[in-house]
C-alpha cells in the first residue's frame, strides 16, 4: 500500500471527506477498518456528522504533520495548538461532547484524552450543569451546601403540604 | 442549559473522573440518583497532596485522611488497577495493612504507590507479594520482607525503593524474580547497601545515596545508568584495603554493552577508580551517546585514568559533561602527564562528539591536558564551553592563553568560556 493513498470517509450526513491514509489511520477503528480489507470505496461513519468529522481531520492532520517535521515540533508548541483546537469548544459544549463521542468511536487515543482532560478541568472549574431529579434545576458539584439546603426546604415542604 | 455530561457512556465517564483529584470524583455522587455511583468504578485511586488540601479542619489531618481513603475503598465498586498514597500527613498506621490486603485479595492491582511521611517506616505486609498482576511498584519509607517463597513479581516492569529496609540478598532476589522489570530505581538505603543486579531486561537504572559495593552482573540491555554516589574519603580508602584487585569500573559496566546515556553525579568517578587499573578494556560501548559526570578529581591519576579509559571506549560518544572536584592547589599534580600519550588508543578520534561541556575548570595540568586531548581528537565539534571555578582566578590568563595553543581537529569548534 502506498504510503500517500487517500481514504474517503463518509459522515452520518452524507458529506464526504478525502484524507491521505496516514492521516485517517490515527483512528484504530479505521485502521482496522482499512486492514481488514473494508476501505475499498468510502467508509461510512454512522456516528459522526460533517462538522464533527472535520475538526476530528483538522486534528488527526496537525498531529500527523507535527511528527513527521524535519525537527520534530516542539511538544509545548503543539500543546498550545491542541489548547486553541480545544478552546472554541469548552464554549461550545455540544460539539465539545460530541468530539469525545467521536474520539471514543473512532478510537483516537491522544483525542479522547484531550478532550476528556478538558471536561475534567471544567468540571473542575464548576463549569458543567447537571440536572437533578429532584429538583428541576441545574447544577455543579461545587454546591454541596447548596444541595443540602435546597433538599432539607424541599422535605420540609413536603411535610408541611403533602401529607 | 443542557444536561450533556451525563449521558455518556460510562467508560469515558470513568476516563473524565480519573482526572480529577478524587476528592472531586467523590463529590460527584451528590448531583443526582444518577450520580450516585458513577465515581465508584474509576480503575484509578490517588490519593495525593491536593486530597489533603480541602481537608476538614479541626479534625487531624492523618486521621480524616485515613478515614477518607478506607470509606473510598469500601464503597468503590470494580477492579482497582491504580493504588496511590503520596502523601506526608501519613504515617505508619493499621490502616495501611488494611488497604493493601483489600487490594491484594482482588489482585488486580497493576500499579502501588505509596510514599508517607519519613518519620517513621512502614512495615508492608506480606499480602503485597501476592498481588501477581502487579506492574509498577514504588515504595518509599517502608519496611520490605519478601516471603522465602516469594517467586517475584512476574508482570512487574518498574521498581522504586526510597528509604526502604531491605536486606540485601531480598532485593537481590526479588530484582532476580521479575523477568520483565525495565526501570530500576534504588536510594538512599539505611546502611550502605551491597548489591549485585542482576536484571536481563533491564534498561533504566537509578541508584542514590550511599552504596558500598554494587556489581552489574547481568544487564545487557541496560541503556541508561544513573548514579549519585556519596562516598565519604575515608570510605574509599577503606575499600581499596578491602577489595585490592577487583576494579570497581570493570564490576560496574562491563555487562553494559549496550549504554547509551551515563550520569555519574556525586563521586560517581572515585567509587569507579577503586581498584586495579583494569588497563586498556576489551568492551566498547558502541551505543554510548551521552556522558556527564560530577565532582571528577583531576589530581587523583586514577580518577583521571577512568575518565580515560570510559570516553576512549565510547567511539560514538556525542556529549560530555564534566563537572572538576576542588582542587587542593593551583598548580595540581603534574607528575605522569604522559599518561594520555600512553595510555590512549594511537589516533583516537571522537567522530560524533559534538558538544563538552566542563565547569569549576581549575586550569590544573590533567585538566587542560583532556581539554587538549579533546580539541585534537573531535572531528565535528560544535561547542566547548568551559566554566571557570571560583577559585584560583589567578590562572584564568594561563588557561586560555593555552587553551589557544590547542589544536582543533573540527574546524567548526567554537570555545566558549563562561565568566561569572
Amino acid at each position: 500500500m502506498a504510503s500517500s493513498r487517500k481514504i474517503t470517509l463518509r459522515s452520518s450526513d452524507g458529506e464526504s471527506f478525502e484524507v491521505e491514509e496516514a492521516v485517517a489511520v490515527e483512528s484504530q477503528t479505521i485502521k482496522h477498518m482499512i486492514e481488514d480489507d473494508c476501505a475499498d470505496n468510502a467508509i461510512p461513519l454512522p456516528n459522526v456528522t460533517s462538522k464533527i468529522l472535520a475538526k476530528v481531520i483538522e486534528y488527526c492532520k496537525k498531529h500527523v504533520d507535527a511528527s513527521k517535521a524535519e525537527d520534530r515540533v516542539n511538544d509545548e508548541d503543539l500543546k498550545a495548538w491542541d489548547a486553541a483546537f480545544i478552546k472554541v469548544d469548552q464554549v461550545d459544549q455540544a460539539t465539545l461532547f460530541d468530539l469525545i463521542l467521536a474520539a471514543n468511536y473512532l478510537n483516537i487515543k491522544s483525542l479522547l484524552d484531550l478532550t476528556c482532560q478538558t471536561v475534567a478541568d471544567m468540571i473542575k472549574g464548576n463549569l458543567f450543569p447537571v440536572r437533578n431529579e429532584w429538583l428541576n434545576f441545574t447544577f455543579s458539584i461545587a454546591n454541596r451546601e447548596l444541595v443540602l439546603v435546597c433538599l432539607t426546604e424541599w422535605v420540609a415542604h413536603r411535610r408541611l403540604f403533602c401529607s | 442549559m443542557d444536561d450533556l455530561i451525563s449521558d455518556l457512556p460510562q467508560s469515558i465517564l470513568e476516563s473524565i473522573l480519573t482526572r480529577l483529584p478524587i476528592r472531586d470524583a467523590v463529590k460527584t455522587s451528590i448531583l443526582s440518583r444518577k450520580w450516585r455511583y458513577k465515581w465508584a468504578s474509576i480503575t484509578e485511586l490517588v490519593f495525593d497532596g491536593e486530597c489533603v488540601s480541602s481537608l476538614h479542619e479541626g479534625s487531624t489531618i492523618e486521621g480524616s485522611l485515613v478515614k477518607f481513603i478506607t470509606r473510598v475503598l469500601f464503597l468503590h465498586q470494580g477492579p482497582i488497577h491504580k493504588f496511590q498514597v503520596s502523601t506526608c500527613y501519613l504515617h505508619s498506621c493499621p490502616d495501611i495493612d488494611q488497604w493493601i490486603l483489600f487490594l491484594s485479595r482482588s489482585s488486580d492491582v497493576r500499579e502501588l504507590i505509596l510514599k508517607l511521611g519519613e518519620a517513621e517506616w512502614v512495615r508492608i505486609p506480606s499480602c503485597l507479594f501476592s498481588c501477581k498482576k502487579l506492574t509498577h511498584l514504588e515504595l518509599s519509607s517502608c519496611e520490605l520482607d519478601p516471603p522465602p517463597r516469594f517467586k517475584g513479581f512476574l508482570c512487574l516492569r518498574s521498581l522504586s525503593l526510597y528509604r526502604v529496609l531491605v536486606a540485601a540478598d531480598a532485593i537481590e532476589n526479588l530484582i532476580w524474580n521479575c523477568p520483565l522489570l525495565e526501570n530500576l530505581a534504588l536510594s538512599y538505603f539505611d546502611d550502605s547497601l551491597a548489591i549485585t543486579i542482576r536484571a536481563p531486561n533491564l534498561k533504566h537504572l537509578y541508584l542514590e545515596g550511599d552504596f558500598a559495593d554494587i556489581f552489574l552482573e547481568n544487564t545487557p540491555l541496560l541503556c541508561n545508568l544513573s548514579v549519585v554516589m556519596y562516598m565519604a574519603d575515608d570510605m574509599a580508602e577503606q575499600f581499596e584495603l578491602e577489595q585490592s584487585s577487583n576494579c570497581n569500573f570493570v564490576k560496574f559496566l562491563s555487562h553494559a554493552p549496550r549504554l547509551e546515556s551515563l550520569a555519574g553525579r556525586a563521586y560517581f568517578a572515585k567509587y569507579l577508580s577503586i581498584g586495579d587499573d583494569p588497563g586498556p578494556l576489551s568492551i566498547t560501548f558502541d551505543h554510548l551517546k551521552i556522558i556527564e559526570l560530577c565532582e571528577v578529581s583531576f589530581e587523583d591519576m586514577k580518577e583521571v585514568l577512568v575518565l580515560l579509559r570510559l570516553i576512549t571506549s565510547s567511539p560514538n560518544l556525542e556529549e560530555l559533561r564534566i563537572s572538576a572536584g576542588a582542587n587542593t592547589s593551583p598548580a595540581g599534580a603534574p607528575d605522569s602527564l604522559d599518561i594520555w600519550e600512553r595510555e590512549c588508543p594511537a589516533d583516537w578520534t571522537f567522530k560524533q562528539l559534538k558538544v563538552v561541556k566542563m565547569t569549576d575548570v581549575d586550569g590544573i595540568p590533567h585538566e587542560m591536558e583532556l581539554l587538549k586531548f579533546l580539541l585534537g581528537s573531535s572531528l565535528v565539534l560544535k561547542t566547548m564551553t568551559i566554566s571557570p571555578s571560583t577559585y584560583f582566578k589567578h590562572n584564568r590568563m594561563d588557561m586560555l592563553i593555552e587553551l589557544l595553543r590547542f589544536r582543533r581537529a573540527s574546524s567548526e569548534a567554537e570555545i566558549i568560556f563562561l565568566q561569572e
